[in-house]
């Protein structure tokens, strides 16, 4: 056997691996195979049995990780707000009082208002810790990234629709929001061209925030694995150092992508409400 | 991925609801009113210390201003005592002179009398002698020469006497 064909051998064997490998990668992203219903080996409960008043209620990685999140901003929320005297004690205080202040003074204060923000910072505040958590437990490797999933960010992106829509109509009255989508003091027949186009730029909000924040998750996490399955694929121990350490600078940078794409969900969803609130800013 | 997943879409919006609720119920209230009263707690210790910092220069000024002036209360005293000084010298010397010249001229006056007392005792003296001379040639009127040479003796012993 010459050396071709050894070469054209393993690089055959090496696609079929490569392959499987990225099969098996989109498999662990699906919510809807076995692999969804454990999580860290641990059976979840599902199926029919789960099923109440016809909505379907069966647990899986995703929503094990949301309540994961859910909880993990409740417990460190109280914990700082526990901390007693006027300077938060410890590291772990102090890191999330300082996350809670850039969230006060850099996203809803700007945006909402210093009064009215007072109201909203437990909504701006719960999306921003809810996506960050959702973000780094779904870089745990074996956890699945709630974020990374259009039906979550689809979910929070049709709430904060839902809540700048609300918002701006009990602010301005509903035909006043209505209203209020075009500039005042135009052509009528321009109307007709521009009720359109912002009754499509408000449906975009949305869709942009769901999308962003799903296909910056989902990627990184396909960046990560394709890497790795570089590994696989080759599987040349003299190959395999290099995909490992792109993978490892991919790692890093997606935890910098997790805090990034919070502060932006979270910054926008506030901007949306505030513009719905205050239509003459 | 990007198929629908309902029970997702469902504990999403219960999770987010509940985290809303939790958050506005017992979560960020004591950090805001942490953050804010120490805010508070830092502005009122500037202003504290801004406010001793002008109460401490105030002060610091009434010292200088009481300094300055035990300063120069310090120099009008030591001027004082030294003018006061050189009045006592001057007087003691002047009352020193005055006493010499007094003493000079209570000895010159003594010496006068003096001299004065020896001439007088001198001439009293002088003419008991010459009584006794007299008496003497007297006496010895018979020897003329005896008396001549009397009288030269006493005369020569005058003359040795004064």
């Amino acid at each position: 056997m010459s050396v071709e064909q050894a070469a054209a051998g393993a690089a055959e064997h090496g696609a079929e691996g490569g392959g499987s490998v990225m099969t098996h990668l989109l498999e662990e992203f699906s919510l809807s195979t076995e692999h969804a219903f454990k999580f860290f080996g641990i059976p979840l409960p599902h199926g029919p049995g789960m099923h109440f008043f016809g909505i379907d209620f069966s647990i899986n990685k995703a929503v094990v990780v949301v309540w994961l999140a859910t909880f993990l901003t409740i417990g460190l929320v109280y914990y700082t707000g526990r901390g007693g005297g006027l300077v938060a004690k410890g590291r772990l205080r102090n890191a999330i009082e300082a996350l809670v202040q850039f969230i006060k003074l850099d996203i809803v204060d700007p945006n909402i208002g210093h009064e009215e923000g007072k109201k909203w910072l437990p909504y701006i505040g719960g999306l921003f810790f809810l996506i960050l958590f959702g973000n780094l437990l779904g870089l745990i490797p074996g956890s699945n990234s709630p974020t990374g999933n259009i039906n979550m960010t689809a979910t929070l992106a049709i709430i904060v629709f839902l809540t700048f829509v609300i918002m701006g109509m009990v602010k301005q009255g509903p035909f006043g929001y209505i209203k209020n989508l075009a500039p005042h003091g135009l052509p009528t027949w321009l109307y007709f061209i521009l009720y359109p186009i912002e009754i499509v730029s408000q449906l975009a909000k949305p869709l942009s925030l769901a999308l962003r924040l799903f296909a910056n998750l989902l990627a990184g996490h396909i960046v990560i694995g394709a890497l790795l399955g570089l590994i696989i694929l080759f599987g040349s121990v003299i190959v395999a150092p290099f995909p490992f350490a792109f993978a490892i600078i991919m790692y890093a940078f997606e935890i910098f992508v997790a805090f990034i794409q919070a502060y932006i969900f979270a910054i926008l969803s506030s901007l949306y409400i505030g513009a719905a609130m205050h239509p003459d800013h | 991925m990007i198929e629908l997943n309902q029970p997702l879409i469902v504990y999403t919006a219960i999770a987010f609801a509940f985290l809303v609720f939790a958050l506005a119920k017992f979560g960020f209230g004591p950090i805001v009113s942490m953050l804010d009263e120490r805010e508070k707690k830092i502005r009122e210790s500037i202003e504290q210390a801004e406010h001793a910092r002008l109460e401490s220069e105030r002060l610091l000024r009434d010292y200088e201003e009481k300094l300055a002036e035990a300063r120069a209360e310090a120099h009008k005293i030591i001027a004082e005592g030294k003018q006061l000084g050189e009045n006592l010298r001057a007087e003691i010397k002047t009352k020193a002179d005055e006493e010499v010249k007094l003493m000079i001229a209570k000895a010159e006056d003594q010496i006068n009398r003096d001299v004065e007392q020896a001439i007088k005792e001198l001439r009293t003296e002088v003419g008991d002698l010459s009584v006794t001379l007299a008496a003497k040639v007297i006496e010895k009127e018979l020897d003329k020469a005896a008396h001549e040479q009397l009288i030269e003796n006493y005369l020569s012993e005058v003359g040795r006497l004064s």
